[in-house]
């Protein structure tokens, strides 16, 4: 259906493309002109009279207007075969909550479904270097929003962007990328594969026409409809710099709730994170209270998840408990277990086989499979 | 006059005798040499004027004619000048030609006629053997390496005068000179010199020693991965010292390396000692091979039968690396020139070492800031066919300090070396009957039929193939090394455990530093 509408709307697809303006101003546009036509065939001194497009805006529109029909039929022929559709301004599938922003997008391009507006929806973010901890518990809480039918937002970086939407489809739950540039591009290029099961079992979502490059000044854009699309951020590690602060800051703008989870004193990726939850920040502690504090209530099915009990020898259960989220390399282990080296190995064998042990660098441990 | 002597020239590896004949007759006084000279061989026309004026001879001025042959072989180096000196003197008739019969002559010589040192002057030793030849005469400073080669003996040279004197006393009385010369370097050959390094100095890192055992054992490559400081060049040079010593016909061919190289000092004193080398990371393709227009063998091959140890694999030159790929098949290097195609033998034990990352950090987020995109350009520097040839990988960290301040006493390198020689032996009896030494060089055909596994070894094994998504080649060696392990506790079959720990040694791929 909303192929044949982008067909329609040659011209809604030329100013949907027009991304050197900012959206205020093309939604403002779009009020003036009426018609997207009408702004793509408006003289220069029709432009002129227009009191607050700048000479720069000006002059992008009319390069814009020299992009003939032929060549938007031909984008929208590509569109239509790559499966990208758009969601314009006041429009239907527009995303509610992006009206109600500050500078909202004009129009979102997007493969994949779009989340059910009636979901709640939480942003996931966090720093693209993260540690072990970061990604395990970003991981955790991707699959818990995920089981409680709760839609994740997030940036589809590497870190913990790309391991909360992991997390959200191992859950089998909705997920929405946000991308700071076109939808046809996967960047970064890791995540190749989280890209392609986006597209087929969840969103990717840009302000960007196909074919935009990633682009530094891209990303804090990007930021804000990621907290826009969402009724609450959930910071898991960021550095005391970050750009996941902004998204934080940016939330707290637009009326969402922030949240964060805590680390260690001593660990620099969590000093942005302690930092929010210093100046006010929600502070996620498990998913069970956060999932309360939001207002959302479980599907009862998921409350009687059946938790397998294992069982430990003493071996095993000496070296698992010599184990936390923090990688381990073999020597420590070791020394704080007290087992030869052929019992170590043999030890962490078998609790890798359980899969609660995993090994996450060379010869570097951590437990697995822990539920927050 | 005509006259002829034997001299021999270094080929690769091995040595080609050359025939320098002379003709002295009437006519316009000249000078002419033939028979594809290089230009320091061409060269040796004005320093044999001058040695021989300035050994008191004076020649009256003829027409001399020196030749080399076989001509098909691009005479280059210095040990010509002796011989085509003696060949001009037979020419003049200053000495018998009969005097100059059935020996080899090398060396060079200077322009007051003094023999100087030279190099390759084993292999040319062994050649004259082959040939027949019982007799050499080489300068003093290269007799040691002459020595080794048994059954032959062997004149030094000092000055012209002095070898055509000495000819003439070994044509008189052979039976005097030869019992001269026959002491043996074996006597200061037997046995390890004692080594500057020792696993005992190595505190704590029990991970690391455990593979260093392992390694040597079956004489599989390693890669160890840690931050700097962590002890991986130390570790390095401690494998050499747990090698077992060269056998005598290893010996021999390393000490012909070495007289080829020139460097037949540094083997002389540790005889039957495995070397260790470790090129410095700005080190040419050519040094690395070996090369040149006359090939000289590279750090491979100076390195064979021993350790070859490249720190900081990363900063390496890409081909330099890519170049180890087909020697670490085959356990030589083909050099391939305009002037033939070169042999040399290259069967190394290599080990590298590398930091994880730029700033050699990575795992540790609170000091490593390096993005997924650095680290991965970092270990993209690497190319997996080299990373598939390292049998063992393993991360070092830095000791903790209660290990480094710790009284008790570690293993002692000849302690861990005994196990290694046990090891080894086991495998050669294994292996009896087969070119296979070590269970690294077992051929991946025979893998299923050399490394016999239990039961839930094998179940072990084939889940870990899908799990962890390993390679046919890592499947093997995850195999291979078991084989060791097993051995190392002289085990008949490969057990769970063995297969355990290989599989905690099996080599980094791509995905290693990628959490995602």
């Amino acid at each position: 259906m909303s192929e044949n509408r982008a067909a329609r709307h040659r011209y809604e697809y030329w100013l949907a493309s027009l991304s050197s303006l900012s959206g205020r101003k093309r939604i403002y546009l779009r009020t003036v002109f009426a018609e997207a036509e009408a702004l793509y065939r408006a003289k220069k001194e029709t432009l002129e009279r227009i009191p607050v497009l700048t000479e720069r805006e000006r002059q992008e529109i009319q390069r814009a207007q020299g992009r003939n029909e032929e060549q938007l039929e031909k984008d929208l022929e590509y569109c239509l075969q790559n499966g990208i559709r758009l969601a314009l301004w006041q429009q239907e599938d527009y995303p509610a909550r992006l009206e109600h922003i500050y500078n909202p997008p004009y129009a979102l391009f997007y493969r994949g479904h779009l989340p059910q507006p009636r979901l709640k929806s939480i942003g996931v973010v966090g720093a693209r270097n993260c540690t072990c901890y970061g990604r395990a518990a970003a991981e955790q809480i991707g699959k818990g929003l995920a089981l409680a039918g709760v839609n994740v937002i997030s940036g589809m970086a590497a870190g913990i962007d790309g391991a909360a939407q992991r997390g959200a489809l191992l859950g089998k739950g909705s997920t929405c990328a946000v991308l700071g540039c076109g939808v046809d591009i996967c960047y970064p290029a890791g995540n190749r594969e989280l890209y392609g099961r986006l597209v087929r079992e969840g969103c990717v979502v840009s302000e960007y026409p196909p074919h935009t490059r990633p682009l530094a000044m891209h990303f804090p854009q990007r930021n804000r409809i990621i907290s826009g699309l969402s009724d609450g951020v959930l910071v898991v590690e960021a550095r005391e710099k970050s750009g996941s602060l902004i998204t934080a800051d940016l939330a707290l703008e637009q009326g969402r709730e922030v949240y964060a989870v805590p680390g260690r004193i001593s660990d620099i990726s969590s000093q942005g994170t302690n930092r929010l939850i210093q100046q006010g920040a929600g502070i996620f502690l498990n998913m069970e209270d956060f999932l309360k504090e939001m207002h959302i209530f479980k599907k009862t099915e998921e409350n009687s998840s059946k938790k397998k009990k294992i069982v430990l020898e003493n071996s095993e259960m000496l070296v698992y408990s010599c184990l936390d989220l923090t990688p381990r390399n073999l020597e420590e282990l070791l020394s704080e277990s007290g087992l030869s080296l052929g019992a170590l190995i043999k030890t962490l064998g078998t609790l890798r086989e359980m899969g609660i042990v995993s090994e996450v660098y060379k010869n570097y441990y951590i437990r697995s499979g822990i539920s927050i | 006059m005509y006259s002829i002597v034997s001299t021999a020239i270094v080929c690769g590896i091995r040595s080609v005798l050359v025939q320098v004949e002379a003709d002295v007759c009437d006519g316009m006084p000249a000078f002419e040499m033939v028979g594809v000279l290089s230009s320091e061989v061409k060269e040796a026309k004005e320093r044999i004027r001058a040695a021989i004026r300035n050994s008191g001879i004076r020649l009256a001025p003829k027409k001399i004619t020196v030749n080399l042959y076989p001509a098909d072989i691009r005479k280059s180096g210095t040990v010509f000048d002796l011989p085509i000196a003696l060949a001009i003197l037979a020419a003049y008739g200053r000495i018998p030609q009969e005097y100059l019969d059935n020996i080899l002559f090398a060396g060079e010589i200077s322009l007051n006629g003094e023999i100087r040192p030279t190099e390759g002057v084993l292999p040319m030793v062994l050649a004259a053997q082959e040939a027949g030849k019982k007799v050499v005469c080489v300068p003093r400073e290269n007799i040691r390496e002459a020595q080794i080669v048994k059954g032959i003996t062997i004149l030094p040279g000092d000055n012209l005068n002095q070898v055509t004197e000495l000819v003439r006393k070994f044509f008189e009385n052979p039976q005097e000179l030869m019992a001269k010369s026959l002491t043996n370097i074996e006597e200061n050959a037997e046995g390890l010199q004692e080594a500057d390094f020792d696993f005992a100095s190595i505190h704590g890192q029990r991970v690391l020693k455990r593979a260093c055992e392992i390694a040597a054992s079956g004489r599989h490559n390693m890669l160890m991965l840690g931050s700097p400081g962590a002890g991986k060049t130390m570790a390095a040079h401690a494998v050499s010292t747990i090698l077992p010593p060269l056998a005598e016909e290893e010996a021999l061919e390393l000490a012909k390396v070495y007289s080829i190289a020139g460097m037949f000092a540094q083997r002389e004193a540790n005889f039957r000692q495995r070397p260790y080398r470790s090129p410095h990371h700005t080190i040419s393709l050519a040094g690395m091979a070996g090369g040149g227009a006359m090939p000289k063998p590279g750090e491979i091959t100076l390195a064979h039968k021993g350790v070859l140890f490249l720190d900081e694999l990363t900063e390496f030159a890409k081909p330099v690396l890519e170049v180890l790929r087909q020697p670490l098949e085959e356990q030589e290097i083909r050099l391939v020139r305009r002037s033939g195609t070169y042999f040399y033998p290259a069967d190394i034990m290599l080990i590298a070492a590398m930091n994880p990352c730029n700033c050699g950090y990575f795992p540790d987020r609170n000091r490593c800031t390096c993005s997924r995109a650095v680290i991965e350009r970092h270990l993209n520097k690497i190319s997996r066919p080299l990373l598939d040839r390292m049998d063992i990988c393993v991360e070092v960290s830095r000791p903790l300090l209660e290990e480094l301040t710790a009284k008790q006493p570690e293993e002692s390198s000849a302690q861990i070396r005994s196990r290694v020689e046990r090891t080894q032996l086991l495998q050669r009896k294994r292996f009896a009957g087969t070119d296979i030494l070590y269970n690294s060089r077992i051929p991946s055909s025979a893998v299923e039929e050399w490394c016999v596994m239990e039961q839930e070894a094998e179940k072990l094994l084939h889940e870990s193939f899908e799990n962890l998504k390993l390679t046919v080649r890592g499947y093997y060696r995850v195999l291979r090394v078991a084989r060791t392990i097993a051995d190392l506790e002289e085990a008949e079959k490969i057990g769970y455990s063995h297969i355990c720990e290989s599989l905690l040694y099996r080599s980094i791929d791509r995905k290693v530093w990628d959490w995602e």
